[in-house]
């Protein structure tokens, strides 16, 4: 029989037992999508605008993506070996990896996110676009969140781009390199072995995942502080539709009709038949 | 007619029935030559001398020098001495006999070093080969669902992935630095001569730079449409692809650019190897180089089979971040602030399985 306190405390077990990453990320997605997305959806839509609510959901959501990121800065810190798989995640879907960058999304596709609101607002006029009819039964202040963006908003996006400019480039000569030295050790070690039977090329491999967890962290870093630059930089309609837009295009990446429809689609994505060597 | 027969074995003084130049010009100073049938004898041998200097020419221009050419040298201009030293009016019919069987012996000793060589070459140029067929192979089926596989090929493990990968495969540079490094060991014939290797090191550091820097604009381009996925994928939040274009043809427009940076980046892998086997290294360096880089793949691959995860990574899940999920909307709503924090506060322990 249960100990009557047993209630109120969580069992050992179910405490210590680690789930799959790939199970957390399920969750952690499930949660964006079928929580906080439609929350925030929701506080975007209701009018009158309450800003505090609002700004309640913004931060609910940014919390819940920036803490993806310290989950996997925690998964690789704890085990060095979790890297590849993190790196390469299986349980991200056939549209997604391509356009994986140390993992997850590239950090320009932050500031270009931005960018796009704030050309779409530029191009409002003359357009009828799909943005609008989705944006109609909003409150004015939602709608008319990227006209005229302070002067302050635009230096802050261009200081962000500038350094995304010198890290991005930075990030990948540091894997460059990284793979290059661990080439020269194995490359060295099958000198001095004078084949493969006695080599030995743990260390060099363990040398080289810790180099890269560094580079991973940074990359993490850099995502999430793009992320945090952007959303300090932006009032709060700005915030939770820039959030918003983020969520939605996660989301998009897991929509099961267009998952279907490119699984099966079989026409060669060029007419090439070969490389032209 | 003995004393004839004497002459050969009273200068050979190793007594192996062979005779050397020295052996040859002590014999020769001892000797008149003056009938025809020597002279012929000498004819005879500067005939086959030349031909033999043919064969070595030829196996010379076919596949560069090294360390056999060297050896081979060697025999034939030991051939072309013994054949001199044959040459003489003493010389009877018989050893000239015994000389030919030798001398076609030895020929045959050298077609067959050339013909092991002429394989080496046609074992290389099909290890060449190989890789672009491999990458065909791989590329040609290109559906839309094929270019992650490009990206993320499933013949590799997660570590192999990671510690060499770049666009789905070995990083050419990285290949040149293989190359590097084996040049640099004693193992390599060519880094017997400093001045040689010098400029084997010199081309190859121009090499790798050359090839970092084409490195550098592919991993542009990709940058590039990784960076505007979420402007031209049919499901941005604002939607700047094309106006009446469906979300397929969207999806494929980006795969296309996307395939197009792999092909890229496999002819570059190509490039490097065959500048690495035809423009930097000799036949047997190029030979070694080769049996180095299959050997180097496996020893990896072993590797990262050993460092595999099993069940592949896991994570300690914070307090109520399962049980959640199972939750009603109604409490979600209360709840997800408290689980958000609670993962951000509490932070996500990860452990090994």
């Amino acid at each position: 029989m249960p100990s009557p306190f047993s209630i109120f405390s969580r069992s050992s077990t179910t405490k210590e037992t680690p789930i799959p990453f790939k199970d957390y990320y399920t969750n952690w997605f499930n949660t964006l999508k079928n929580t906080l997305l439609p929350l925030l959806h929701h506080s975007l839509s209701s009018s009158p605008s309450t800003p505090t609510l609002l700004s309640s959901h913004l931060h609910l959501i940014l919390h819940h993506l920036l803490s993806y990121y310290e989950s996997l800065d925690l998964a690789v810190t704890t085990n060095s070996n979790n890297l590849p798989y993190l790196l390469y995640p299986s349980w991200r879907n056939s549209l997604e990896i391509p356009f994986l960058f140390l993992g997850d999304l590239h950090p320009y596709v932050f500031t270009n996110l931005l960018r796009s609101f704030l050309d779409e607002a530029d191009n409002d006029e003359d357009t009828d676009n799909d943005r609008q009819v989705l944006v109609f039964d909003r409150p004015c202040q939602v709608v008319m969140a990227w006209k005229d963006p302070s002067k302050h908003l635009i230096i802050k996006i261009e200081q962000i781009e500038r350094g995304l400019r010198l890290m991005v480039p930075a990030l990948l000569d540091r894997v460059k390199k990284t793979q290059s030295g661990f080439v020269g050790k194995v490359a060295e070690e099958w000198v001095n072995c004078e084949g493969k039977e006695k080599m030995d090329v743990s260390e060099a491999m363990k040398a080289e995942m810790e180099e890269l967890v560094s580079v991973f962290l940074d990359a993490n870093r850099l995502r999430r502080s793009v992320i945090s630059e952007i959303v300090g930089a932006l009032n709060v309609y700005q915030g939770a539709l820039f959030l918003e837009g983020l969520a939605q295009f996660l989301v998009g990446f897991q929509d099961k009709n267009l998952l279907r429809e490119f699984e099966r689609c079989k026409t060669p994505v060029s007419e090439r038949v070969g490389l032209s060597l | 007619m003995a004393e004839l027969r004497k002459m050969p074995s009273g200068v050979n003084s190793e007594g192996d029935r062979m005779i050397d130049f020295k052996e040859l010009k002590v014999m020769m100073m001892s000797a008149r030559w003056d009938s025809m049938d020597a002279f012929k004898e000498i004819r005879n041998c500067q005939v086959q001398e030349e031909e033999s200097q043919a064969m070595q020419s030829k196996g010379i221009e076919r596949e560069g020098d090294s360390d056999e050419t060297d050896h081979l040298a060697v025999v034939v201009q030991c051939m072309t001495v013994h054949k001199r030293g044959r040459s003489t009016k003493e010389v009877s019919g018989g050893m000239f006999g015994l000389w030919r069987q030798e001398q076609k012996t030895r020929a045959a000793r050298l077609e067959k070093q050339l013909k092991a060589r002429w394989k080496i070459e046609e074992l290389i140029e099909e290890q060449l080969n190989r890789f672009p067929a491999h990458y065909n192979h791989a590329v040609l089926p290109a559906r839309l669902k094929d270019v992650p596989q490009l990206l993320m090929p499933k013949w590799f493990l997660p570590h192999e992935l990671a510690t060499l990968a770049w666009l789905g495969d070995w990083r050419p540079s990285a290949i040149l630095d293989l190359v590097h490094v084996l040049v640099q060991s004693s193992s390599f014939s060519l880094s017997s001569s400093s001045s040689n290797s010098n400029a084997v090191e010199r081309l190859l550091a121009q090499l790798i730079h050359e090839i970092r820097i084409e490195e550098a604009i592919i991993d542009e381009e990709m940058a590039e449409i990784q960076a505007t996925c979420i402007i031209l994928l049919p499901f941005a939040p604002i939607r700047n692809h094309r106006r009446g274009a469906n979300a397929l043809s969207c999806i494929r427009a980006e795969f296309k650019k996307i395939e197009r940076v792999i092909v890229k980046a496999q002819q570059l892998r190509l490039k490097a190897l065959e500048l690495a086997v035809k423009k930097v290294l000799r036949q047997s360096d190029a030979a070694e180089f080769l049996v180095a880089f299959a050997g180097i793949q496996e020893v990896i691959h072993q590797l990262a089979a050993k460092q595999k995860l099993p069940k592949g990574p896991v994570i300690l899940p914070a307090q109520d971040f399962e049980g959640s999920e199972r939750k009603s909307d109604a409490t979600r709503h209360q709840q997800s602030s408290f689980r958000v924090f609670g993962i951000r506060k509490s932070g996500v322990m990860c452990t090994r399985p």
